[in-house]
């Protein structure tokens, strides 16, 4: 690859995350974190709303 | 419900040290990730050298998010020749722009949310925008937002 060629946005490639079972996988993983967070007494209620206002705003 | 759709997103080291110092915040995070996209949490390769010290304990929240991410194992965001090279331009045009230094880790977490956003839109988190937000601008793609958890 030439620095022309490095200044062309890229393109995208395969990539771990585009396997749907290792998608799958970490969801499931990330559940589990949020059981064990919200068994010890961790609340998201507090930040979710603004979370959901700046998850609105973000561009498709 | 809205629907859901695929987003993925990229954590840089100050997204990463702001959702391991609050566990309210990483819950509401992993909330809206279950409730509104179809999403994988990625840590760019580059990442763990700036939050890895070798000195944190295993039960640290960093460790656990770490874990969860599985960053280190089966799903990561690897930092392509692709997007080292292009992490290059990216920092030359910034750092025209710009009257301080920008950092080669933030280049290259830019470049790699280019390459995944055309895939899918990619929001990333960090808790320093600025000079995210000029490199980003730099890619002309519309589909990346930056957010500053908190």
């Amino acid at each position: 690859m030439n620095a022309m060629e490095a200044a062309i946005p890229i393109q995208a490639k395969q990539q771990p995350a585009d396997d749907a079972k290792l998608r799958d996988a970490q969801r499931a993983r990330l559940r589990q974190l949020h059981e064990e967070l919200v068994a010890e007494g961790a609340d998201g209620a507090a930040s979710l709303p603004q979370l959901q206002a700046h998850a609105d705003a973000w561009p498709e | 419900m809205t629907r859901r759709h695929r987003r993925d997103f990229l954590l840089d080291s100050s997204g990463v040290s702001a959702l391991a110092a609050s566990r309210d915040l990483l819950v509401a995070y992993l909330e809206l990730l279950e409730q509104r996209f179809d999403g994988a949490l990625l840590i760019p390769v580059p990442v763990l050298t700036e939050i890895r010290s070798g000195h944190r304990g295993p039960d640290t929240l960093v460790d656990r998010l770490i874990k969860a991410i599985g960053a280190e194992d089966d799903i990561y965001a690897p930092l392509t020749v692709e997007a080292a090279m292009r992490a290059g331009v990216l920092r030359t045009e910034a750092l025209s722009l710009s009257r301080h230094d920008i950092s080669t880790t933030d280049a290259q977490i830019v470049a790699m949310a280019e390459e995944r956003s055309h895939v899918c839109a990619v929001t990333i988190i960090t808790g320093d925008p600025d000079d995210i937000n000029l490199l980003v601008g730099l890619t002309r793609r519309t589909n990346i937002a930056v957010d500053v958890p908190g």
